[in-house]
Order: structure tokens, then sequence, then C-alpha cells
């Protein structure tokens, strides 16, 4: 169960202003220029709400561990941990980008100095999560994930299994992407960044915007009481249909989901709602559709997408979309996906679109990511 | 967790991309395209502990790397800041390390988990510990198992001899397996693992083989030998360090040794430690 959580992302830092720009649907969305591609142009981007005009040129190192062990401080505290389990924690930390915030900014400033920049490297995937333990004199193992978008739900997915199979007595899972050029430029190469408002599932969709954002959650055995928000399974598995998107008609999909349903012994009947992935891409908007009505034909659950809230967080999206949809919830409803108006006509789905009052139930939380990549978890909340 | 097959693919790092599709024609005819060196490492090794068998679609594919893809991500870099342009996208798409084991999978036809994962000088033996616990459950039966790095780019600050990608395939089932691992055993540092050592013997002496991985210190890996009185399988002089080189002696191990068992420790920079145990069955 989540004994702990805190987030950061263009809503806020503090849970109960983060819940509150959910629940009155107030995103802060700035426009980034594309000029280190030498295009004139710009594309929506949610940026942390910490984050000043001048963050983005200034030291990302600095800023990075900043707000990363900012994140997790505030976690640790909220778990309300004793020194010795905090000495015995185990780190399960995905990302997309890892440490390439960083290090392109390094590469940048060689170049400007140099003209003939050294190789600039990662300094090993699994550093952060070290330096993450390190700072906070914690001793178990660590787990680094990076399977795209997916990566801290599979984080979560093996933090949750690791302790209901007794081995390890709690973790600490992060989810943790922040602004990278190579990141920004990349989506844009792929021409997936909408331009004009981020709509999923409507049928005036125009594509993904991108959104930074760290999550990080202190998990624990399921103590069976009557309050909480419990990880009661899940399941991970790859469509080999394409490297970039998945088969539109969501069998890949819908098995995921089977599989995490049957590994949380949940009937698909007893599902109270869904957070969908819901990039707000065309090809995310049919397969998942697809995938959601394989699953449970006409009885489909009410399902809402956050990413109009805070902005697709890639890899950190596992973590931070948990921490707010379970927050949500806890507070009494299940956020809106802002920005659908019309339904498209080939899905003839529709998202919950006002707060949903709804403050307890079996929920299941879908993540796609490039790479065919496909996880599905299971969560109860209990109020 | 029973172990079937093994590979080995040690690569210069000077070997280009087109040299990797050749090597990998031998193993498949499958035709691959826009793929990267970091990739085609995984395929090579992927396919060569394969041989041609048909897998499970259900198996999974564990990937374990500690820099995952170097060269894609530095041309992304100077396309960026160079040439100011858009990267190219499979370029990008290539970035993510992902890829390689979802080329595997598509490769193989192979459905079930596929994972990157890394742990700051542990990768292997995280992996090997991700999907122990998939196994134990019965989430997974079958899989490979992988650990894939390339050296970094040419006038990077780290120069490596050698690139590499090892592969083991593993089983739920005993029946025709050429070992197992048996035990894959965390520790916050070296007292801990100490006090395991000294809990009952790990292997019976006289009765294995102990390795160390390549950050464990020369006076530190005669202290375990002591304690253990284990015979050393030493394969670090091979070709000096390279970042999968635990994958590299496991394989080696499995490929090279008698009917025996292994004991590997290895640490990281931050003083954690890992033990395996090993067994290699007799043919």
């Amino acid at each position: 169960m989540i004994k702990g959580r805190a987030i950061a992302c263009a809503l806020g830092e503090d849970l109960d202003a983060v819940v509150r720009g959910a629940r009155e649907m107030r995103p802060g969305i700035a426009r980034l220029p594309l000029t280190l591609a030498g295009m004139d142009e710009v594309r929506p981007y949610y940026l942390l709400s910490r984050r000043g005009p001048e963050s983005l040129s200034a030291a990302p190192e600095t800023f990075f561990y900043e707000v990363l062990f900012d994140t997790v401080e505030r976690a640790l505290a909220d778990a309300s941990l004793r020194t010795a389990d905090l000495r015995d924690l185990a780190i399960f930390f995905g990302s997309t980008a890892i440490d390439i915030p960083v290090y392109e900014h390094a590469y940048g400033q060689t170049l400007r100095e140099t003209s003939r920049p050294a190789s600039m490297v990662s300094s090993g995937y699994g550093r952060i999560a070290d330096e993450v333990a390190g700072r906070f004199g914690i001793r178990g193992p660590t787990y680094t994930f990076t399977t795209a978008c997916t990566s801290s739900a599979n984080a979560l997915l093996y933090a949750a299994a690791m302790i209901a199979a007794g081995r390890i007595p709690r973790a600490l899972v992060i989810g943790y992407d922040l602004f990278s050029h190579l990141g920004f430029y990349g989506f844009e190469s792929l021409r997936l960044i909408a331009t004009d408002g981020y709509r999923p599932f409507d049928r005036r969709r125009s594509g993904i915007i991108m959104g930074e954002g760290c999550g990080a959650v202190v998990l624990e055995a399921d103590d069976g009481g009557d309050a909480g928000a419990v990880l009661c399974g899940g399941a991970n598995r790859v469509d080999a249909y394409n490297v970039t998107t998945h088969a539109l008609e969501g069998g890949a999909i819908a098995q995921v989901m089977w599989d995490a349903l049957e590994d949380a012994d949940v009937e698909a009947g007893a599902v109270t709602a869904i957070k969908a992935h819901g990039t707000g891409s065309e090809n995310n908007d049919r397969m998942e559709g697809n995938g959601m009505v394989r699953v449970f034909g006409d009885a489909l659950p009410p399902f809402t997408v956050l990413k109009p809230l805070i902005g697709h967080t890639v890899g950190a999206s596992g973590v931070v979309e948990l921490i707010l949809f379970t927050a949500c919830l806890q507070r009494g409803f299940c956020p809106p996906t802002l920005g659908f108006e019309e339904a498209d006509e080939a899905l003839s789905l529709r998202p919950v679109t006002e707060p949903k009052p709804l403050s307890r139930g079996v929920f299941l939380l879908n993540f796609f990511g490039f790479g065919g990549n496909c996880t599905a978890l299971v969560v109860a909340v209990r109020g | 967790m029973f172990i079937h097959a093994v590979s080995q693919f040690v690569a210069l790092p000077a070997a280009n991309p087109r040299t990797l599709k050749e090597v990998l024609k031998g193993y498949t005819d499958t035709p691959f395209r826009r793929v990267n060196k970091f990739i085609l490492l995984a395929l090579v090794g992927a396919h060569r502990c394969v041989r041609g068998r048909t897998l499970n679609g259900n198996a999974s594919v564990y990937l374990t790397t500690e820099n995952g893809n170097l060269g894609d991500t530095n041309n992304v870099l100077d396309q960026l800041y160079r040439q100011h342009s858009l990267p190219m996208p499979f370029s990008f798409i290539n970035t993510m390390s992902n890829t390689a084991p979802f080329y595997v999978a598509q490769s193989l036809n192979v459905l079930g988990r596929n994972l990157s994962i890394s742990g700051l000088g542990l990768s292997f033996e995280r992996g090997l510990e991700l999907a122990r616990l998939d196994f134990d459950p019965g989430s997974v039966e079958e899989a490979l198992i992988g650990a894939v790095d390339e050296a970094p780019p040419e006038g990077g600050a780290v120069h490596l001899a050698v690139e590499g990608s090892f592969w083991i395939h593993v089983k739920k089932a005993r029946d025709g397996a050429l070992g197992e691992v048996a035990e894959v055993r965390s520790f916050p540092d070296r007292e801990a693992l100490a006090a395991w050592c000294e809990e009952e013997p790990v292997l019976p002496p006289g009765r294995g083989l102990l390795a160390c991985g390549a950050a464990v210190p020369h006076e530190e890996r005669t202290d375990w030998q002591r304690r253990t009185g284990l015979a050393v399988f030493d394969y670090g002089a091979d070709y000096g360090p390279f970042d999968t080189m635990t994958a590299y002696g496991i394989t080696k191990f499995l490929e090279t040794s008698p009917s025996t068992s292994l004991l590997h420790i290895n640490r990281n920079g931050q003083g954690r430690y890992v033990a395996l145990i090993l067994h290699r069955y007799g043919s």
C-alpha cells in the first residue's frame, strides 16, 4: 500500500494544491521555441510549477537533483519512516531520459567552448537511484527501469511484486523525467506534438503535449485496513507490431489488461474506473480504445485521461499519474479529461469530462510506450 | 531458474553496424532496418543464444545495461547542437534502450515481459534478481536474460578495449538444462555479505569456484577466497574491464567449466554487494 507520496508537476508540488488544480482544471502550459533546430515556431509544454523562465538554460544538474531530492524527502516524511526502515529501503527508479537533461547541457556548453566537444555519455543509468540512496542513507538494493513511457509503471509493478513476495519490507519508487532538448525535439521530429490544445479521445485531437514530473511513493505490504490505496497487481508485455506504434486492433493492449486483472484476482466487471494512458495521438486513442472495448465490451467503466492536466510526463507518468489519480479519489472525485468535447465517431468513447464523485473502488491504470511496451496496474482505493 | 543455453559476443569498439549485421545473418534471415549498434549487439547475442530454436510465445526478455544506447544518443546531440536540425526520427527512437529488447522479442516472436533494467555496476545481477521474482510464482516460465553495452563513442573520457552482448536462456523446467541460477542475493555492505558467508558454507569448500566482479579490489578477493575456501575462477584478465563483464564471466563459466558450482561476488562503487550462486551440470 502507499505509505507516503510526493509529487512535483505542472499543477504544483503541494498535494492539496495539485488536487485542487485538477478539480478546477487549471493546467499551466508554457510555449517553448524550437530555435535550437533553427525553427521559428513554438510548441506547448507543461513545465514544473517551480520553473522560472531562466531555468531551462541554467545549471541543469543542480536543478535536476534539487527537484529529485526535494520530492523524495517529502515522500519519506509523508511515510514517517524510522531511521532503520529508511536504511533497508529498496529503490525502484523509472525514467525515459535518465540523466540526458544533465549531459546534453554539458555537450552544448563544451561545443560552445571548444567547437569540437568530447563525446558526452550517461554517467550510468543506475547512478541516479544510487545518488538518492547516498543522499538519504538508504542501503537497500536499487533498480532502474528504462522502458520509455512505462518506465516508472514497471518500477511500481516490480516493487509491489517484491513486497508481496516477502523479499523486501518496503520500497521507494520514483518516476522522474525533466525537460530535455533531446526529448522535446525528438517528439517534434516524429510530428507528434500538438499545436493547439490537448484533446485525447476527441475527434479534433492534434497530438501529444509533453510535460515534466517527479513522483515518489513509499510502498509497504497491505495492512488490511479500511483506508489507503493499495497496488494489488499488474502486468507487463510487449506488442511486437512496431517499435513506434502499437497494433490498432488493441490485442496486446487488451491482453496486458487481462493479465493485470488476473494477477490482482479482479474480474473485469469489478473495475470501478480506468485511468487511460491517452497520449492524445490518434494511434493511441484507437489502439487503447479498441483494447478497452475488447476487455470490457458494452460495460466499459468510466475512464479518464490525466495528461491534459500535467502533460505527458513520459517515463515518470507511472508514479506521477498514480499519485495524482489516487490523491483525487481520496479527496472524493475522479479527475476529468480536460479538453475533451467531441467524441470520435470511429470510437464512440467518451471519457469523464467533469470531476466525478468517486472515492473508493478498484481501478485499472494503463501505460504504454515506444518499443511496444505495455503495462497495466490494478489499484484498490479504500477512501 | 534453469539455464538451457548461453552465448557470448565480444566485439572491438570499432566494429561498425554493417559488420554486426553480417554476423547477425549467420543466425537469422530476418532483415533489420533502422537499427543501431546497441540494438544489433543485443540481436547478435540473443540470436546466438537461441540458435534457431523456437521459444514459447509468452517468453520474456530482460535486457540489462549499464549505459544503454550511446552512439545514437551522441548522434542526436550532434544533430541538435552542432547541425541545428531536428533529429532523425529513428535515431531519436533508438536512443531509448528498450528498443533493443523490443527487436529481440519481435524477431523471436516472444510476447511476454519486455524490460530494460540497470543497477549501477550491478545491472546483470539486478536483471537476474527480477527474472527470478517472475519465475518463482510462475508468472514467467521462459526468458532470455542479456547484458548489452557498447563502448563509449570515440573521443569519450573512458576507453574500453571491448564491448559485448552476453545472454542466457532460462526456463522453469529443468529437463535438458546445462545449469541453474540457484541464488541471487543482495547485501547492503561487505559486512552483511561476510556474515552470510559465515552463517553456513555458501558452497562446500573444495566443491566449487569463486569469482569476483571488476569492482572488487584484489585484497578483498583474497579475503573472500580465505573465507569461502573456494578455488578462484578468474575471468577479469581476459579483456580488461568492460561494462558487461559479470555476464561475460558467468557465461564463460557455463560454457567452459566442468560440472561444478560458482559463487560470484560483485559490488558497486557505493559498496552494495550481490552474490550469485550458479550450478553447472555435467553433460
